[in-house]
């Protein structure tokens, strides 16, 4: 009785993928603990955002550093008299109240900033590497195993 | 276009390196949240932009945002 080498390959591939997924970065793994954000977390940064957002609001609503100078309800940055904005909508109202104004170059200010866009497109270019980078090995992976296959139905 | 933005999401880094003191394959990570813009607010900044250079008269510079603003919605 001859001995032959069981090699199932679909499981091989399969727990290779599984492998290298869970071990890349890219992979988060969803019940993590460390990972976890619990619910205090989470309603201590909504409260955190929204007491900016209350803050500056005022700033954002139309009212000027002149008018808000007794009060406590919103602060200027020191050239220019450009109220402090805390949120992307805030900014936003405020540019299309300079674009109604007429005051374009004002409107303006600022968009040379590196873009949340760019950041998101490199994560996807990443993903989108990675991905080839899994493919390559897959495929070195079965033609290794069929090779190897073959040779044993030769020898054999 | 650094200012949070709608969209919600969690940054994580890596606080330890090599292996992780309580097994497993990593160390451990710090949880981070941010607030980025969503894909209708990056698109809507985009377009306000292009409106104000088209009032400026830079029409390549239009060009250039209004087509950031389509791609913004096709990813």
């Amino acid at each position: 009785m001859s001995r032959r080498l069981s090699f199932n390959i679909p499981t091989f591939l399969a727990s290779f993928v599984v492998i290298t997924i869970s071990i890349s970065s890219a992979y988060v793994v969803p019940n993590r603990p460390m990972a976890f954000v619990g619910l205090a977390g989470i309603q201590n940064s909504v409260q955190h955002h929204h007491h900016h957002h209350s803050l500056t609001l005022s700033a954002a609503t139309g009212a000027t550093a002149d008018d808000n100078n007794n009060s406590n309800n919103s602060s200027t940055s020191g050239t220019g008299g450009i109220p402090q904005l805390a949120t992307f909508r805030e900014a936003e109202v405020l540019g299309l109240r300079y674009m109604q104004e007429g005051n374009y170059e004002q409107a303006l200010k600022g968009k040379h900033a590196a873009t949340a866009s760019q950041r998101r497109n490199l994560s996807f270019f990443s993903h989108f590497f990675y991905t080839f980078f899994v493919l390559f090995h897959l495929k070195q992976f079965a033609k290794n195993s069929f090779s190897t296959r073959h040779e044993i139905a030769r020898i054999g | 276009m650094k200012l949070p933005g709608s969209d919600r999401d969690v940054l994580r880094t890596k606080s330890l390196s090599g292996p992780s003191p309580v097994g497993g394959s990593m160390g451990g990570f710090e949880s981070q949240n941010t607030f980025p813009l969503d894909e209708f607010e990056l698109q809507a900044a985009h377009y306000n932009i292009a409106c104000a250079q088209a009032q400026l008269g830079n029409l390549d510079e239009v060009r250039r945002l209004i087509f950031a603003a389509l791609v913004c919605c096709v990813r």
